[in-house]
């Protein structure tokens, strides 16, 4: 294991640190404009940083991807348009609190417990890359797939006053995924024909039309035009308050490392199964989940900040990236010469230790930027929304185009803003639509793989479902939707 | 019959006969699919938007037993501003219509004004210098700052 001295000695190094700060304050930006993810921040700068000395460039990349995955709560809290799908969740209870004027409390708790995560997530790496990247190996397909299905459970049956709408949003997430480009057949897909969506449906332009321009078509057809902005209140939460939930914290953090570190997962199931154990878990919230919560906030961000530390276990010692941009990183490591595998530890440690150092060094600047600089933001909320409406709808136009430099993306966004906003009428969340499309494409091939194995060994539903782990992940997932059902039955007799 | 049936529980039945129509219609046209007829149905890439099918038919019949069973939960949300709402994503509409033909710079502070105007601002110099400094923002930060492709 890597001593302290080889981390946070190259803290001492002062380009390092300018460099992790400038990849800090791109990372602000970029994570918080909606449109823009840190996945195509990473990728721009690999261009850029090819002909850097190799510990700038991951240091540059490191600070981009640490903040950037913070900032996306920036916009999902303060104008409810999530920067990447993995703030999705902190958008149910921090928008209400930044309608209410307490933006600033609410991107506190965004900033500390983001810190949290992150710093969790990268001790892990530090000190369990081996075991956990052990632990991910023996996920088969239907793992995946079962554990993709209790992500979608647990997020229709909470996100939903009735258990069937939020599951019926989740298969409209889940059919909107499939469209496009069969992976394994290679044969189009719910294309109708349309050329433009044989790429399939663009994750970033759906969220940016479900959250962004739906959340504008309801400003406009409700009362909130004539309505005065709130007052913003300057008063942020207390120490003693901000740090009431480090404890809870810590356990969302581990199913953030967890989560991260199975391929393909990442952030938002992550979130979103870290804020269903906080809405199980929480006897007594401040207010009740989904009007401005605050542990939905510590729940969604301190597991998708940790998502980082277990990301990258299985990148450096299987080669296997555990997200989007990790897998851009991996493409850095490559230019620069280094071999991620189960090797790299031995025979890199010090760069192991630059990483290390840089992502904790990353956090801190986090935590600075979201406690010191972000807050100040929050006093947009007290634009009056005449104002607001039409420059977020240019944003919402900037963000789709910017996906592909296509207005047909700008198209998909207009249409999925009207698809949100006809569900939130009729009581529909959006966010398992979201998920939905996320999952899709993973849970497609992870159901055709396991279902194409099991056919050839010679029992086909031990081989399918005989093993421990698909057994617990399959008790789980039954497990919320009895639970969901006979929530929904208890209501039935009791007449609501 | 009808007229016992509220408003509200009229409008959840019809949600929930919409969700059953369409996932009928969807089982029908993936259970007819013959492309992709060459590999084994294992990895048929039918057999998912299937499963996904019966589960939203599943779910529309349970729908629609709660629907009739018991009265909605919620009131219908009023829709006070119709024409707006129309009018704003007609104006969306020709937005993106206009920016195959017009720079973003030229077409966005144009966008701007009019909806502007829309949602009720007069004041002439507030409409004209948001739209021109938003406009500029947005230049500076994408195309400039960040060399992100603007429409």
């Amino acid at each position: 294991m890597l001593s302290f001295s080889s981390v946070f000695g190259c803290l001492l190094r002062p380009d390092i640190v300018l460099f992790v700060l400038l990849g800090a304050l791109a990372g602000t930006l970029v994570g918080a404009l909606p449109g823009l993810s840190v996945t195509m921040a990473t990728a721009l700068l690999v261009s850029i940083t090819y002909s850097w000395e190799t510990d700038r460039a991951l240091a540059m990349i490191m600070g981009v991807y640490v903040v950037g995955v913070f900032s996306g709560a920036i916009s999902a809290i303060l104008i409810n348009i999530p920067g990447a799908p993995s703030s999705v969740v902190t958008t149910l209870d921090g928008y209400p609190l930044a309608r209410r004027g307490e933006g600033y409390r609410a991107l506190q708790y965004a900033a500390l417990y983001s810190f949290v995560g992150t710093v969790v997530g990268v001790l892990a790496l530090w000190a369990f890359a081996g075991p956990v990247s052990a632990l991910a190996l023996r996920f088969r397909p239907m793992d995946y797939f079962l554990l993709s299905l209790f992500a979608l459970s647990t997020v229709g049956s909470l996100t939903a006053k009735r258990f069937e709408k939020g599951l019926t949003a989740a298969c409209l997430g889940l059919l909107l995924s499939l469209v496009g480009t069969d992976p394994v057949v290679g044969t189009p897909r719910l294309t109708f024909g349309i050329r433009a969506l044989q790429g399939g449906v663009n994750t970033v332009c759906a969220l940016v039309g479900l959250f962004g321009f739906a959340e504008v078509l309801s400003v406009l057809s409700g009362d909130e035009l004539s309505q005065k902005p709130p007052r913003v209140s300057r008063r942020g939460a207390s120490a003693g308050e901000l740090l009431r939930h480090l404890l809870p914290s810590l356990y969302y953090s581990a199913i953030g490392v967890l989560v991260g570190a199975l391929p393909g997962a990442g952030g938002p199931v992550a979130a979103f199964l870290a804020y269903g154990r906080a809405r199980a878990r929480t006897k007594k919230p401040s207010v009740p989940f989904g009007e401005g919560a605050v542990e939905g906030i510590v729940a969604s961000e301190s597991a998708n900040n940790a998502v980082i530390g277990g990301a990258l276990i299985p990148m450096l010692t299987l080669a296997i990236p555990g997200d989007a941009t990790t897998a851009v990183l991996l493409s850095v490591f490559t230019i620069h010469g280094l071999r991620p595998g189960p090797t790299f530890l031995a025979t890199n440690a010090d760069k192991f230790a630059l990483l290390i150092g840089a992502a904790l060094l990353a956090a801190v600047f986090l935590l600075l930027i979201g406690l010191f600089l972000c807050p100040h933001l929050s006093a947009l909320v007290a634009l009056p929304r005449r104002l607001m409406m039409p420059v977020v709808t240019v944003l919402c136009v900037v963000g789709a185009y910017a996906c592909s430099s296509r207005l047909f993306d700008v198209a998909v966004m207009f249409l999925f803003g009207l698809l949100g906003w006809a569900l939130r009428r009729h009581d529909y969340p959006t966010a398992p639509v979201i998920l939905g499309l996320v999952l899709g494409g993973m849970m497609d091939r992870s159901f055709r793989q396991a279902v194409s194995l099991a056919m050839s060994e010679e029992h086909f539903l031990p081989a399918l479902l005989g093993r421990p782990l698909t057994l617990l992940l399959l008790g789980l997932t039954l497990l919320s939707l009895l639970l969901a059902f006979l929530r929904r039955d208890r209501a039935l007799t009791s007449g609501r | 019959m009808n007229s016992q049936i509220s408003p509200l529980k009229r409008r959840e039945l019809w949600e929930s006969l919409f969700f059953l129509a369409l996932s009928l219609a969807l089982l029908i046209a993936f259970a007819l699919r013959r492309d992709g007829a060459a590999v084994a149905w294992a990895l048929s890439p039918w057999l998912f938007p299937l499963l996904i099918a019966a589960l939203l038919f599943a779910l529309s019949v349970a729908g629609l037993c709660r629907a009739l069973r018991c009265g909605p939960d919620s009131a219908p949300r009023p829709l006070p501003h119709r024409a707006l709402t129309a009018a704003v994503c007609a104006l969306c509409a020709l937005y993106t219509l206009a920016l195959t033909a017009l720079p973003f710079v030229l077409a966005t502070p144009v966008f701007l004004s009019l909806m502007l105007l829309l949602l009720g601002e007069r004041r002439p110099w507030l409409i004209l210098g948001l739209s021109v400094a938003v406009t500029a923002a947005l230049y500076l930060v994408f195309a400039l700052a960040l060399r992100v492709r603007l429409p």
